[in-house]
């Protein structure tokens, strides 16, 4: 079997999500489900409803301290947001290894991965776009292939490290040249192998080029301007230390003039020191 | 501490700002958004020195 071949392989066995959040997902696609019936699935889960309560919490969804009550966070939140929230606490706790791997580190990672998802998230915000709830779940699994590639197939990856350590190259550069294929596949290939929502899939997919193909993508420029935005501000570490060029189309479809970025970022790092500090990792 | 080691420590923690950032960002901004990116990386770059500068003292 040749590598292509074994890594698809490693998708395919890779442990499905909880049933919290499968459950979860079919008691939201019934029309008839209420509040309650979305609640009472959640709270088979005590660790997602402590993250849920905790993130929904926090300053930046702007009901700081309000929440006290999982049916509560459902009504503000909304299922959807909800939903991801539960998906984004279950893949967290789904990658579990902890040690570091020639400079990269899981926890410096996910801190890299929260970034991402706020800005996004911020982004999305300042464009006026209204339906906000992939964004952030977006923004923290846009990477997802990295640490796939950490959990399930250490050997190969610590050679990707190696050569991003003598080269300084982008990870992605090194993962193209060690295994044949980059992060943004495998994380669509999960995200294929756990049914994730078709938008989220694009943008883990399609970030670091800002478009699909031709086509514009509000998610997919959020994440992608998000990313190095996130290296820019060096939130966490995303396991190569280098900060790509944007592409320039990104910046019609966000909607941003100048100054915009510059504005957003003392909200953004307050917001970010929450998250990380109390929220994800405290 | 003296003005002038302020202003020099303030040179300093500039110039390995400025090669951290050409070390990390191998292109030259091609717009006003591009150049206000590279502005927060540099800006960026210092404070997180300076930050660090002030933890060891």
């Amino acid at each position: 079997m040749n590598l292509n071949d074994l890594i698809v392989e490693k998708v395919k066995d890779l442990p499905t999500l909880p049933t919290v959040y499968s459950a979860l997902c079919d008691v939201i696609e019934d029309s008839s489900s209420t509040v309650e019936d979305v609640a009472r699935v959640i709270c088979l889960d005590q660790a997602s409803v402590i993250r849920i309560l905790r993130v929904a919490n926090s300053a930046f969804f702007g009901f700081s301290g309000r929440i006290d009550s999982i049916s509560r966070a459902i009504l503000i939140l909304g299922f959807n947001e909800v939903r991801n929230l539960v998906l984004a606490s279950s893949v967290m706790n789904l990658f579990n290894k902890r040690h570091s791997l020639r400079g990269f580190k899981p926890q410096d990672f996910w801190i890299h991965s929260v970034g991402v998802g706020l800005i996004t998230r911020l982004f999305s915000q300042m464009a006026g776009f209204r339906r906000l709830e992939n964004f952030f779940i977006a923004g923290i699994l846009h990477d997802i292939g990295k640490i796939f590639f950490f959990e399930f197939m250490e050997e190969e990856y610590s050679r990707v490290l190696t050569l991003v350590n003598e080269k300084k190259c982008l990870i992605r550069e090194a993962e193209l040249e060690v295994l044949g294929m980059d992060h943004a596949l495998i994380g669509s290939l999960v995200a294929d192998q756990w049914k994730l929502p078709e938008p989220i899939r694009n943008a883990l997919h399609y970030h670091h080029f800002g478009t699909i193909g031709e086509q514009a993508d509000l998610l997919v420029a959020s994440v992608h301007l998000s990313d190095i935005l996130a290296r820019v501000l060096e939130l966490g570490h995303p396991g190569d230390d280098l900060i790509p060029q944007p592409s320039e189309a990104v910046w019609e479809t966000l909607k941003l003039r100048p100054g915009m970025v510059t504005q957003m970022v003392p909200k953004l790092l307050k917001d970010f020191r929450e998250m990380v500090g109390t929220v994800f990792l405290g | 501490m003296k003005e002038s080691d302020e202003s020099g420590q303030r040179k300093d923690i500039q110039a390995t700002a400025i090669q951290r950032v050409r070390q990390r960002m191998h292109w030259e901004p091609r717009d006003p958004i591009e150049e206000e990116i590279y502005q927060l990386a540099l800006q960026r770059a210092e404070d997180l020195l300076l930050d660090k500068r002030e933890g060891e003292d």
